[in-house]
């Protein structure tokens, strides 16, 4: 039961990775693959597909890494795999890429902190210095 | 400094630091033991510092040196993320850094040269540093995690077991009193009133990174030496880890490395992490506890 509820949360999540797609990077999705990935991102219904699956191109150092992910689904739509191969090398599956495929793709939206109770301390990246944000002005007027 | 609700805070490495001791206060000699720790660091390793050990190699020539056990613990992993980010992670990028603007001075202006910056070479072997000339340190990527778990175990030196000692928003936790864990919100990268999750700390650390502070003009702090350029692919990263200096080093790994890298990094540093992408999207980590929004 609860195997079943974990892989509905990652149906759940690829499927909002697909629609994130739409939304922020379908531009790159064909500049890189053409009209292939458009028709495969726009079938990601677990209603009506036994296989659906989302191009990620995830710029690295050396230039860019285009990962494929895979969902097979059974009959009632819960999910029996998910796989991330290489889609620019006829989908081969490195040991590396078989790791990669286990992080999850999501869109977080974020919550105000005022609505949180029971927080403690808040995690941010550093604050800078005052003497940081005063020759910030400094720049400002140089420009 | 200061000790009233949000516990002994003050003012350290350019941040606001805060010693949450559950159930009880910080005494006067634990705090007094923390600062001269946190300001001698500081004298020691802080590239703003003009006798520091990280400033000490400006004029070098090419050679052999050697240095402190601690600074050579310190670079020593700055060398292990440099060979998990393929080398994009150098802690020798403080000249460039300076080049850009981001000095001692904070004179906020690239100078014309930025581009032609060369990347000092530079080994370490136990306390033996080799370099091929002049270099200048900035061991920020990792330091600050470094310096909260030293601070973390002076607590415990003096006694204290259930507390959570916040670097700026980096941070090592124990547990409370009653042993329920220290309940953190992630602040959301670039938008403060916003937390993109929380996480519970229970003898952690958490570190948290964004390339929308220290910032300036079309710079900031997070620099790509193969290019001389900002590095922009991601915005923000947060990872949990055993210690603080590991959940620092996952956050500087991620946001340095190829993609094909996470899982390695995950693994060395035992470490979950959420990925903050340019292009709207989160990569978190299989393994990742807590809660998103």
């Amino acid at each position: 039961m609860k195997m079943k509820k974990t892989l509905t949360i990652i149906a759940i999540a690829i499927i909002v990775a697909a629609i994130a797609y739409y939304l922020y990077v379908s531009n790159t999705l064909q500049s890189v693959i053409g009209g292939r990935a458009a028709q495969e991102s726009s079938e990601p219904s677990v209603s009506t597909a036994k296989e659906v699956s989302v191009i990620a191109t995830f710029e690295v150092p050396d230039g860019s890494d285009t990962v494929r992910f895979t969902l097979r689904l059974d009959t009632r739509g819960g999910v029996t795999s998910v796989i991330a191969s290489d889609a620019l090398k006829n989908d081969e599956v490195s040991t590396q890429l078989a790791k990669f495929s286990e992080n999850l793709l999501l869109v977080i939206k974020g919550k105000k902190l005022s609505e949180l109770k029971a927080v403690d301390k808040v995690g941010t990246s550093s604050l800078t210095t005052a003497a940081f944000n005063t020759a910030l002005p400094q720049l400002q007027a140089q420009l | 400094m200061e000790q009233g609700n949000e516990g002994f805070s003050f003012s350290a490495l350019g941040t606001r630091w805060s010693i949450v001791v559950d159930s009880e206060m910080l005494r006067d000699d634990a705090q007094e033991a923390v600062l001269k720790y946190i300001q001698s660091f500081d004298r020691r390793f802080s590239r703003f510092v003009d006798t520091s050990e990280a400033n000490a190699f400006r004029g070098s020539d090419a050679g052999e040196y050697v240095i402190s056990e601690e600074f050579a613990t310190l670079l020593s992993k700055a060398d292990e993320l440099r060979r998990l980010t393929d080398g994009v992670y150098d802690p020798a990028v403080g000249g460039l850094l300076e080049r850009a603007g981001y000095d001692a001075t904070y004179r906020m202006t690239p100078l014309p040269d930025t581009a032609g910056f060369i990347l000092p070479k530079w080994d370490i072997s136990q306390q033996t540093l080799t370099l091929d000339g002049p270099a200048v340190f900035d061991i920020g990527g990792m330091g600050k995690g470094y310096c909260i778990d030293m601070v973390a175990g002076i607590l415990k030196d003096f006694g204290y077991v259930h507390f959570l000692v916040d670097g700026g928003g980096d941070m090592f936790g124990t547990t409370k009193a009653g042993g329920s864990p220290w309940r953190i919100a992630i602040e959301y990268p670039g938008r403060s009133d916003t937390a993109a999750g929380i996480v519970e700390l229970e003898n952690q650390g958490l570190a948290v990174s964004d390339s929308f502070r220290r910032r300036w003009g079309t710079w900031h702090h997070l620099v790509d030496p193969r290019s001389n350029r900002p590095i922009d692919r991601v915005i923000g990263v947060s990872a949990v880890a055993p210690n603080a200096w590991d959940a620092d080093c996952t956050t500087s790994a991620l946001y340095f490395a190829s993609s094909s890298r996470y899982p390695v990094i995950a693994e060395v540093y035992s470490s979950r992490y959420v990925i903050f992408r340019n292009d709207g999207t989160t990569l978190v980590s299989s393994n990742w506890h807590g809660e998103l929004f």
